[in-house]
């Protein structure tokens, strides 16, 4: 057998030397090594190079300004205007409570729910007394596009009715048909076989919905506001 | 804390970059894809954990290699336990190419003609002809051809002396060429030792088929 000799480049060395620039898929390899090694920086790491970066005059001006306009942004976003709340979306949330119970808190009376709701959601509108003929059920907070609405729960005409109020300055009413009853107009709604009807009057927007009729439910949202 | 952090931003500027190599390696040292990327997933976690050891300026590469090979001995160990029958010093004598003798008769010879043939061999049939090469005559042609690495330098990741580097990379040239030739054969592109009709490498039928495809 001939001896070694490194230096000598032939066919074969070339191509076992071009081997070495055989392409590899590093991403699932990557993803497994992630499970077993730390990240490769730490949260604050991140945030103490990002202000290194910026503690120079000039980007520290340009970054305030940035910042600025990020939070004018976001405050005009969450508070400028109102939650549009559709009849679908307030259809998926009597659905979920409803049907799923998901996440409301049963109750007995109004006074439970005044208290259950003071936890979740203090500025909650007020609630009046105990309106006769519904018997409370459960309550919850429900979010529609980022504002809370209180949730009230009851069971008239052996049906659940639930009872949606929020700041009118938060939410408002998808235009609609409009319904009167004893001199009160309601905008009213349907989705997903659930029907609804909407007022907004002192700075409260209520919704009233549930399988009943509308008129039914504009008498008994009529009897609610008294 | 801070050592930690330390050794974290280490770990993933001096050796993370190195983990392609690590991957490559592997996959031409083991034949299973999956245990190949078990072998480098480990070779880099025992790098991280190691990473104190290693001295910032000295070849990274090299030192993941000598990782993956005491890695590697682990696993043939572990697995010799398992199978109580697997060599553990990789014998040269356990070459699994078929066919091949101790002794090959190479007929791709050196010269221009050969060089064309290479040219023609897929990358999977060397990779396929270095998977049947002897577990250190593999890590020796891994190492000093495909790697590049200094003689030295291979000889203190295999713990060998230089001498027995140069034998087994002679050799593993040797048992390359003898596997590869057989393909070269099948394939028409050179005589057969029973002398039948080459069509392909020599000077002639080159030139009458210019066009032959490059398998």
């Amino acid at each position: 057998m001939t001896d070694y000799n490194p230096s000598k480049q032939d066919g074969l060395s070339k191509r076992l030397r071009g081997l070495r620039r055989t392409p590899v898929n590093l991403a699932d390899f990557d993803a497994r090594m992630v499970n077993c090694l730390p990240p490769r920086k730490p949260p604050q790491a991140i945030w103490k190079m990002l202000l290194s970066q910026l503690l120079t005059p000039a980007r520290a001006t340009a970054a305030g300004l940035l910042m600025l306009i990020a939070v004018v942004g976001i405050v005009v976003s969450l508070t400028g205007r109102p939650a549009l709340a559709s009849p679908q979306r307030l259809a998926e949330v009597y659905l979920s409570s409803v049907d799923d119970h998901g996440g409301a808190t049963p109750i007995k009376s109004i006074a439970d729910a005044r208290r259950a709701l003071d936890r979740k959601f203090p500025l909650a509108p007020q609630l009046s007394g105990e309106p006769a003929g519904m018997q409370p059920m459960s309550c919850c907070v429900h979010e529609i596009g980022r504002r809370q609405m209180a949730c009230v729960t009851f069971v008239v005409d052996k049906q659940p009715v639930m009872l949606a109020l929020a700041s009118a300055t938060d939410v408002r009413s998808e235009p609609g048909s409009e319904l009167t009853f004893q001199g009160t107009t309601y905008v009213t709604g349907s989705s997903d076989g659930v029907n609804m009807v909407m007022i907004q009057s002192d700075g409260t927007w209520m919704c009233l919905m549930g399988r009943l009729s509308h008129k039914r439910l504009a008498e008994l949202a009529t009897s609610l506001r008294e | 804390m801070e050592k930690d952090r330390i050794k974290v931003e280490r770990f993933y500027r001096l050796l993370w970059p190195h983990r392609e190599s690590v991957l490559r390696a592997a996959r031409l040292l083991v034949r299973d894809a999956a245990t190949a990327d078990d072998l480098a997933q480990e070779t880099m976690f025992k790098s991280f954990r190691s990473i104190d050891q290693f001295a910032e300026g000295t070849n990274a590469r090299a030192w993941l290699y000598s990782i993956l090979r005491n890695v590697r001995i682990d696993w043939l160990r572990a697995d010799a336990r398992r199978k109580n029958d697997v060599s553990l010093d990789g014998s040269e004598s356990d070459f699994e190419h078929p066919g091949l003798s101790d002794d090959p008769v190479v007929c791709i010879e050196d010269g221009d003609d050969a060089e064309q043939l290479m040219d023609r061999l897929a990358d999977s049939d060397l990779i396929d002809a270095v998977h049947a090469l002897p577990e250190e005559i593999r890590w020796t042609i891994l190492l000093v051809e495909i790697e590049g690495l200094e003689l030295a330098r291979v000889a203190a990741i295999l713990g060998v002396p230089l001498g027995t580097i140069k034998s087994r990379a002679s050799r593993g040239r040797a048992m390359l060429r003898q596997a590869l030739e057989p393909i070269a054969c099948e394939r028409g592109w050179i005589r057969n030792r029973g002398g039948s009709v080459p069509n392909g490498v020599n000077e002639s039928e080159s030139s009458k088929h210019p066009e032959r495809r490059h398998d």
